[in-house]
């Protein structure tokens, strides 16, 4: 496996001032030129994704985004092996204190609220780099000498090809609105140019942050499940989406003491998210009329237990 | 009674006034589907409607394709049809998705409701 710096580089590239935009995708390609792995991704993505998004209706493109994600799991998943092992500040990620890696976040950040004439984009390159730390930070403390996070993941029925997707999906959307963005600033060329650059730009932009914000989400909730402490802190986030609130839940219901679930297999409880049973019943209409009946204010799980779904929704 | 007609033309829709935790809210074209028949939901809402529910109830449902997936959902009322107020509120449960709305058996077997189809109408008969 090759592995010469990506990382550095890539995050070399972030750093760069907005109006740099140009010695960015300079950068870029000759990084490119430099890594033959990386070349060919490169340029598979510029040939099967970037056209299909040039003669894709709009409303469509999004649902369609991940077929053309899959043919370039291997490419992706190569790169961020790479990424996982490339040195940054002269150190290899995994040498790399957590804190330090926050700090160099921060700089970044600094940067991009100290420049007025940021664009928005690069704001989202930047939570770009911040999920993607955060990913990087699972690969970290998977290694040998640290707590087995992913084990964590397994453990909580967390759907690891859904975060995979994630990784996926934000890694491939920002490749995308790199190349875009190079051939709009004419530094680099496509075969055949698409012409109709400025509606792709934000297009692949809005797919990319979509799906930063589903990976960020994921993390927060992994990380909330190995510091319960926490679960507070993400309570909005299970009350907007219902993933991070099945992942939460299924993890608290996991944890019942297994003579409780014996005992009661079969029947539909629902818990809130400290943990707290609320309601027992033996029918989901039962524990509905019941949860209504109390008036219960506050968010809550529904399981029903030993079964994988509570009922079936056939239309 | 209160009749309302809607245009048909293999389906139909109407506007509902529903209220989510004392927020109210107009919906527009509410698919009718006497298809969708549940024990407990009766209004499919997307997702974005969610916002305004102080508490939600989540829980893993297995979908027509054989898939499991977590759905949120909330006890709401519904309060008007089509402009015509209810006599009484109707107590709905609402389950969060994506896709259009869509009115189910729930709420439309309380009242009378007829396709006609060679005249392209549907009609509503409401607090019979």
């Amino acid at each position: 496996m090759p592995s010469n710096g990506l990382k550095s580089r890539s995050m070399k590239l972030l750093l760069v001032q907005p109006r740099q935009l140009g010695t960015i995708f300079e950068n870029m390609m000759q990084f490119q030129s430099g890594n033959q792995l990386v070349a060919d991704a490169f340029s598979e993505m510029a040939q099967n994704i970037v056209y299909p998004i040039a003669i894709t209706p709009l409303d469509e493109f999004e649902n369609t985004f991940e077929r053309f994600l899959t043919p370039f799991q291997t490419e992706v998943t190569n790169i961020l092996e790479l990424i996982s092992g490339q040195k940054i500040m002269g150190k290899k990620i995994h040498e790399i204190e957590g804190n330090e890696f926050e700090k160099f976040i921060g700089q970044f950040q600094s940067m991009v609220e100290r420049d007025s004439h940021t664009e928005p984009m690069l704001r989202n390159v930047f939570d770009f780099v911040v999920a993607l730390n955060e990913y990087v930070k699972v690969l970290i403390t998977n290694s040998e000498n640290k707590p087995d996070i992913l084990d964590d993941v397994l453990a909580y029925k967390i759907d690891v090809n859904d975060l995979q997707k994630y990784v996926l999906g934000s890694l491939m959307a920002y490749f995308c609105f790199l190349i875009l963005l190079a051939v709009s600033r004419g530094v680099y060329a496509l075969p055949s140019q698409p012409n109709n650059l400025d509606v792709l730009l934000p297009m692949v932009l809005s797919i990319g942050k979509r799906y930063n914000d589903l990976l960020l989400s994921y993390m927060k909730a992994i990380d909330a499940l190995c510091n319960r402490q926490r679960i507070n802190q993400i309570k909005p986030l299970i009350h907007t989406n219902p993933k991070i609130a099945g992942i939460v839940g299924r993890a608290l219901i996991s944890e019942l003491p297994e003579d409780y679930k014996v005992k009661n297999r079969d029947r539909f409880i629902a818990i809130d998210y400290g943990g707290n049973i609320m309601v027992e019943a033996d029918t989901l209409e039962e524990l509905d009329a019941e949860l209504d009946q109390k008036n219960v204010r506050i968010d809550c799980y529904i399981d029903r237990l030993g079964h994988n779904y509570i009922t079936r929704l056939d239309s | 009674m209160p009749t309302k007609t809607l245009p048909y033309h293999g389906h139909s829709t109407l506007n509902l006034d529903i209220v989510i935790n004392d927020i109210q809210k107009r919906i527009s074209n509410v698919l009718i589907d006497t298809g969708f028949i549940h024990s407990i939901f009766g209004l499919k809402l997307p997702i974005e409607y969610s916002r305004y529910a102080k508490s939600l109830k989540t829980g893993p449902i297995k979908m027509v394709d054989g898939k499991s997936v977590d759905v949120q959902w909330i006890k709401a009322f519904i309060r008007g049809v089509q402009d015509y107020i209810l006599v009484n509120q109707i107590p709905i449960s609402i389950i969060f998705m994506t896709g259009n709305p869509i009115i189910g058996i729930n709420f439309l077997k309380r009242y009378k409701i007829c396709f006609d189809g060679p005249n392209n109408q549907t009609v509503l008969e409401l607090d019979t």
